[in-house]
């Protein structure tokens, strides 16, 4: 059956306001473990991929609004540092030029997505309006893509960063403070970093980064005595210290000195046998 | 590929601080030294019918504290004039007793608040305020107001989590009034981490009526 660019238009603008982006995402990342397998490297041929992977298999097949969903989506997995798979992308390459020219039409009508840079995104007054969110750490670098919508709307953030420890300029004069405002402790197990803590006592908040034995952890001060360490990743365990008397009064004693608040809480620790 | 629920907090510090320097750089000369979440601190309240307040666990709003770039003594103290105090659900100053509502900073009035803090404690002054809480929104002029709806979506939220509405915050949990005056925020807020015994989800759910109590006050009709 021939559909007009008309008809497929009215199809696509009925279909803007579903999360097909997200979708399509999706498709490619089950078609990316599946394609390793010789039997379903290529949607084309299998009936049961066609089934599982509908958007991606349109796409291919040269359906317009599946080929915008395409193009966003491969856009967003070339900035992430993936590959698109060769057979996907051959197909691709291979679409005739007056297919071409309707995809224009269609992304510039239908597919609103409006690109924007990560400082731009805003959590406070974005968090509720976010469908997805991709992380992908080649070796230093940390790639972020948020996507968002607003009704119709639907925005990408993108931005990547460098992870390092030394992140202020201090040659900047307008930064003057920042490397003073962190408070720093290390040993040769241990690292503590405050930018800031309750002397009043308010610490049940994660105020401190710690490296344990080079593991991440946030930690606070709860209001039952205890040191809460919380890992920054899924795969090592949380734990607490509990504090005997003796160990808050000795917090107690420092908290309005900082530095030697932190350093009591780096003897706490250190005392605590958590170290190995 | 992996897809994720949640912004790691660890990206979200960045990304917040990163955005924090753009606005700062480009609007107001101003930086944010701390961003403190939700969190419990000590207040004083005063419950209805009481002749006498007292010091209670609440759970006290996120705040973000900026402060003129100029205004570091020795790399290591801020005078408590330079401090700014805003809510970062609403970007307008915090809503609190000896807070200016048009500035977000300290009205000192009677209450005595150190002139001089360590950058490592910005919060000391506000949290100071929480510890005396005269509830005299005379100095300063903050103000929050509920409405019915907003009245009922922290119930439904409430009741979603098998929390009940006590008798005090029966009292002062209510629409038209400037609830500064009668603590009943803060009311509600100790009687939840009074119910929950894990601070951690009374504060998260405290997080919760924050949004729909600010969100809420700042999408009014004139605000």
């Amino acid at each position: 059956m021939c559909v007009s660019i008309i008809d497929q238009l009215i199809q696509i603008k009925k279909s803007a306001d579903s999360n097909d982006i997200v979708n399509m995402l999706d498709e490619f990342t089950v078609y990316s473990r599946l394609s390793k397998i010789p039997a379903l490297s290529d949607i084309s041929k299998s009936p049961a991929l066609k089934k599982q992977l509908p958007l991606l298999s349109k796409a291919i097949e040269g359906d317009i609004y599946c080929l915008s969903l395409y193009m966003v989506a491969a856009n967003i997995i070339g900035y992430l540092g993936y590959d698109i798979p060769e057979t996907i992308a051959t197909h691709i390459d291979n679409t005739p030029d007056s297919l071409k020219q309707k995809l224009i039409i269609a992304q510039e009508n239908t597919i609103r997505v409006d690109y924007r840079s990560l400082d731009m995104y805003q959590h406070d007054s974005m968090r509720d309006t976010i469908t997805a969110i991709y992380i992908h750490k080649p070796e230093d670098e940390t790639r972020i893509v948020i996507l968002t919508r607003s009704g119709k709307q639907q925005r990408i953030f993108q931005g990547s960063y460098i992870e390092s420890e030394e992140t202020d300029d201090q040659n900047n004069p307008s930064n003057v403070y920042q490397k003073a405002r962190s408070l720093r402790y290390e040993d040769d197990h241990l690292r503590i970093k405050i930018d800031n803590y309750s002397i009043q006592g308010n610490n049940a908040y994660f105020f401190a980064k710690v490296k344990i034995n080079r593991v991440g952890y946030r930690m606070m001060l709860d209001n039952q005595y205890r040191l809460v360490f919380k890992a920054d990743q899924s795969a090592s365990n949380d734990f607490t210290i509990e504090l005997d008397i003796s160990a808050m009064n000795r917090i107690n004693m420092a908290k309005s000195e900082p530095k030697e608040f932190i350093a009591t809480l780096a003897q706490i620790i250190n005392e605590s046998g958590v170290i190995e | 590929m992996k897809k994720l629920d949640a912004i790691p907090h660890e990206v979200l510090e960045h990304i917040q601080s990163e955005h924090e320097r753009a606005l700062a750089k480009v609007l107001t000369g101003e930086t944010a030294i701390a961003k403190l979440p939700a969190r419990i601190v000590q207040m004083r309240i005063l419950r209805p019918n009481q002749d006498l307040s007292s010091i209670e666990t609440v759970v006290a709003p996120p705040v973000h504290v900026y402060i003129a770039k100029d205004r570091v003594i020795d790399n290591t103290l801020l005078t408590t004039a330079s401090i700014r105090y805003v809510l970062p659900y609403t970007g307008k100053p915090f809503p609190y007793g000896h807070i200016f509502s048009s500035s977000g900073y300290v009205c000192l009035g009677s209450i005595f608040v150190p002139s001089v803090v360590s950058i490592y404690n910005p919060q000391q002054p506000l949290e100071t305020l929480f510890l005396h809480n005269d509830r005299n929104t005379g100095h300063g002029g903050a103000s929050i107001t509920l409405t019915e709806q907003i009245i009922s979506d922290v119930r439904d939220l409430l009741a979603h989590h098998n929390i009940r509405f006590t008798s005090d915050v029966e009292r002062t949990f209510v629409s038209q009034q400037n609830i500064l005056r009668n603590d009943a925020l803060w009311i509600l807020s100790a009687d939840i981490v009074r119910q929950i015994p894990d601070i951690l989800v009374a504060t998260d759910i405290m997080e919760h009526i924050f949004r729909i109590v600010f969100r809420a006050t700042k999408n009014k009709k004139g605000d």
